[in-house]
């Protein structure tokens, strides 16, 4: 077990400083990077340590590292401080989070207590803080000490319950510098605290373009159906930059109205937003949704159709692509290929039949591909074709088809042209049995191996060589005693490569022998 | 003349494919397909955002790319900026416009994608940004720095219909699919433990504050992460630790090769769209390793022996053990020959992680890691992290997303982001 608990923590430094001092003298370098040295090999330690009994140091204890001037022990006592109050808010502490939060103030109140400590305290009350923390971080929030009012302005962005929230709220008007005011705002709205949408709502209408402003995003954050209203109110009055922010704002709100998607699918702002709008009106099965839809299809412009065509095959209206004809081009065949998987597998099969026999290289390539996955009989004699064609890229594609087609058609068509009585089609198919796991297909090529014909030997030893298993290498080492000097050759140099990466001891010894 | 059978050549162009796949740095106009290939109304044109580490390897990846065309550069740093953009002036032949602020980038009509290789607590942030704005996303491991971005980050991805690729590049290696294809088919039988090799970080410490270089705006960088003092060491891009090694720019090594392989063990299990229940720290009531559960008793274990691979999955019938650069091997030995029945359940297949997010931006599907998947990932990271951090287990329910009977590990799945950096969406 690696748990060093707290208390060790002391004995572990000793040694460890002992030991360094030692090797300090020895070694130099270690000098330049004292601290940084002494805290790996103490963290080294502690990195993985878990704190599942309770923390030998006390709250007290523990702070008091933050003032010593070594970095190491600066940082140890971080650890322990997040030791302390895991341990203390753990689920079986009764109270925990609120024992811990009054803890915590306390030691914050201590004189002379160093920032450090300070720092680590407010930033654990983020996690852990309790309503209880709420007034004493409000004070540090608007005082001097800008690194600690701006944790203090975390923590309360996360504490739970509306006390944390009237406390922004009040402290809001209390600050002058705008940057700091947005700061405030922003926390409140962060909180996405229903309390504070009245708030939020009349901010929304104020001159204060600051205030309007992280209304706005508060409104969306909230995102009831109240709020959603205010901002589309706002959106139909509003203009400039405004306009868009309210425009993203109320994409984004799940509450939008449908006449408001509608508005902005036609008038948006912005086209990514018109886009957005008219898939939120899609998924919705709004009424005209697919007049916009089939608009979009039949749009003179490539990225548009794409577009329509995302759309259609993403929301269960793919059945309008086949009616696109030959408006569909370029890239568009990409995307139909990249979204068969809406169709059922004849209809799969059958786009990309058509893509492949309407698009450009790059989309034959895909739509091969595809047929690996959707390809039935319609696509066998073609996927077979350009296994045997000299278009590398095809060749690929179709090797992959071969691999992955459903069902029988292609492993029936296998075993057709390993029947057949043309040399030509033993080749092809012997070929392809190392792509597709075909029922018997070690025993073919097993008849091959142990033929007559010398070049259907060679390429069914090629085969099988990538599919062999143990038992497959004891038939093949008594095929090669009893074949000809050329296949006993090309046998064992096939054991030999073979033998070691899946062969037995026993087997690899016959091997070697060879 | 040597004859070429069907299947050498098909080896063959694989291999040649690989190499390809590989990053060039020669100007595409150089090797006479500039233009060819792709017309420039076609290319995608692309921004860059973030020029540290990572994106040493997909920058001339794209500069090079004959369908893409690289547009814009931003980061924070002017001297990385400055090499960056002699790069691009190497291999596209010119040099392009330089941001600080990704804003900026972002602002412009022209740019249709965007590569985020910045550290983990500004992936959500920008990549949230560019979605508004349009753009589609390549996004580095892990997707987010919380539970609460991920679920953002897909729910705006969907909105607006972008295409996000996250680059947990391991989907796209063969034995990765390979391993999770025997898997998934149930070829090793029932899986019982699984053991997943991330190595381990030097721990974070606190570095002597030094002064800010000239041309480095250390605030941004920053940006919603908590504010210490600037030190190289704590900003530096390295592998091995720089900022990888602190909880606040990421999960350190859950995040950093968590992302990886907790990315390949959903996969192997079929959990894409779900995920673990139960979270355990090291050390928590005399548990060896940390650790997370499936529902189903699946048990994953870091830095259980796996016998040199980075994953090892133990079913009830065998073995699959599986590590980058091709590396597979299974009990039975056989087990890695076999071809799988055309009825087994496929996975997607990708030989060129980069190359399937440009295939998803024209055809407007999903990528290969898509936001979802790269959301369920890395929540198993931040969970597994906060499980450490506190020190004690966690119950987490994949349906709802949310953590279960413990309020304050709950407020974990977000973290405080500092102002002005705390908008999010």
């Amino acid at each position: 077990m690696n748990v060093l608990p707290c208390g060790k923590h002391v004995l572990a430094v000793r040694r460890i400083t002992n030991w360094y001092n030692f090797n300090q003298n020895l070694f130099p370098i270690m000098k330049s990077y004292s601290s940084l040295f002494f805290a790996g090999v103490l963290a080294l330690g502690l990195q993985t340590t878990a704190w599942s009994g309770p923390p030998e140091k006390d709250l007290n204890e523990i702070v008091k590292g933050f003032s010593d001037e070594d970095p190491a022990v600066q940082f140890e006592a971080r650890l322990d401080l997040l030791a302390y109050v895991s341990y203390g808010t753990a689920p079986s502490q009764k109270n925990g989070a609120e024992k811990i939060t009054k803890e915590l103030l306390s030691a914050l109140k201590r004189w002379g207590l160093a920032h450090e400590a300070k720092k680590y305290i407010i930033r654990d009350l983020a996690r852990v803080g309790t309503s209880t923390a709420v007034e004493p971080l409000s004070k540090i929030l608007i005082g001097k000490d800008e690194s600690l009012a701006e944790l203090a302005r975390q923590a309360l962005e996360q504490i739970p319950g509306k006390e944390a929230s009237t406390a922004l709220k009040n402290a809001i008007p209390k600050v002058r510098d705008d940057a700091r005011r947005r700061n405030f705002i922003r926390t409140l709205a962060n909180r996405a605290d229903a309390s504070n949408a009245a708030y939020f709502i009349k901010g929304l209408q104020s001159n204060d373009a600051i205030l309007a402003h992280e209304s706005a995003l508060a409104l969306s954050l909230l995102g009831d159906a109240d709020s959603v209203e205010a901002l589309e109110l706002a959106y139909s009055k509003s203009s400039g930059e405004m306009k868009v922010l309210l425009e993203n704002e109320i994409i984004r709100s799940e509450a939008a109205s449908e006449d408001m998607l509608v508005s902005i699918q036609k008038d948006g702002v912005v086209s990514y937003n018109r886009d957005a709008a008219l898939l939120r009106l899609l998924e919705s099965d709004y009424i005209s949704s697919l007049d916009l839809l089939k608009l979009a299809l039949l749009s003179s412009s490539s990225e548009v159709r794409s577009n329509g065509i995302r759309l259609a095959m993403t929301t269960g209206k793919h059945a309008l692509i086949k009616n696109m004809g030959n408006r569909i081009s370029g890239d568009n065949w990409l995307v139909v290929l990249g979204g068969l998987s809406a169709f059922e597998n004849r209809g799969a099969e059958g786009l990309a039949l058509m893509a492949f026999e309407a698009g450009d290289h790059n989309v034959k390539v895909q739509a091969l591909r595809a047929l690996g996955s959707y390809g039935g009989a319609k696509s066998v004699d073609l996927v077979l074709e350009h296994f045997a064609g000299k278009d590398k890229q095809l060749q690929q594609a179709a090797a992959y088809a071969i691999e992955r087609m459903p069902g029988n058609p292609m492993t029936g068509r296998l075993q057709k042209l390993l029947n057949s009585e043309s040399a030509e089609d033993h080749k092809l198919g012997l070929e392809a049995l190392a792509y597709r796991n075909t029922p018997y297909a070690k025993n073919r090529l097993f008849r091959f191996i142990s033929g007559d014909d010398p070049e259907l030997a060679m390429v069914a030893l090629k085969s099988i060589s990538g599919i062999v298993e143990e038992e497959d290498l004891y038939r093949l080492l008594s095929i090669s005693k009893k074949s000809d000097d050329q296949k006993s050759a090309a046998i064992n140099g096939l054991l030999k490569k073979v033998a070691p990466q899946i062969g037995s001891a026993e087997l690899q010894a016959r091997v070697n022998s060879l | 003349m040597k004859k070429i059978s069907r299947r050498t050549a098909l080896k063959t162009s694989l291999a040649g494919a690989a190499a390809l796949s590989a990053p060039m740095i020669l100007p595409s106009s150089v090797l006479g397909l500039n233009g060819q290939n792709t017309s420039p109304n076609s290319r995608i044109n692309m921004g860059l955002i973030g020029h540290g580490k990572i994106m040493q390897g997909h920058r001339p990846y794209h500069l090079a790319a004959d369908e893409v065309q690289v547009v814009a550069l931003c980061d924070v740093k002017t001297w990385t900026l400055k090499e960056a953009n002699e790069e691009a002036a190497k291999i596209q032949g010119q040099k392009v416009d330089t941001y600080e602020f990704y804003e900026d980038l972002l602002a412009r009509d022209d740019i249709d994608a965007i590569v985020i290789g910045t550290p983990d607590h500004w992936h959500a942030k920008i990549a949230i940004d560019a979605f508004k704005a349009g753009k589609d996303v390549y996004v580095e491991k892990p997707m987010t720095l919380t539970i609460e971005e991920g679920k953002i980050m897909r729910e705006t991805c969907a909105r607006y219909g972008r295409v996000l690729q996250v680059g947990s590049q391991q989907r796209s290696e063969w034995a990765f699919r390979k391993a999770a294809e025997l898997v998934r088919n149930g070829y090793i039988g029932k899986i019982k433990t699984i053991a997943a090799k991330l190595g381990e970080f030097p721990p974070p410490t606190q570095f002597p504050e030094t002064p800010i270089p000239e041309g480095l705006n250390y605030d941004r960088w920053l940006g919603p992460a908590p504010m210490e003092p600037y030190n190289e060491d704590r900003i530096k891009g390295d592998y091995g630790g720089g900022w990888r090694r602190f909880w606040d720019y990421g999960s350190r090594k859950n995040g950093d090769w968590g992302a990886h392989h907790y990315d390949i063990i959903q996969w192997a299990l079929g959990m894409d769209e779900s995920g673990p229940v139960h979270f355990i720290a090291k050390g928590y009531e005399g548990e060896e390793f940390q650790s997370f559960l499936y529902a189903d008793g699946t048990k994953v274990m870091r830095g259980a022996e796996g016998l040199g691979h980075m994953i090892r999955f133990i079913g009830e019938d065998g073995e699959v053990l599986v590590s980058r650069g091709g590396k597979i091997d299974t009990t039975p030995a056989s087990l890695k020959n076999i071809i799988l029945k055309s009825s087994d359940e496929r996975l997607y297949e990708s030989t060129d992680h980069r190359k399937d997010w440009l295939n998803s931006i024209r055809s407007r599907s999903q990528p290969i890691c898509h936001v979802g998947i790269g959301h369920r990932t890395a929540t198993i990271c931040h969970l597994s992290g906060i499980s450490e951090r506190l020190g004690r287990s966690i119950n987490w329910d994949p349906v709802a997303e949310h953590i279960v009977g413990d309020e304050r590990a709950a407020m974990w799945e977000t973290r405080p982001r500092r102002a002005p950096y705390h908008q999010l969406v």
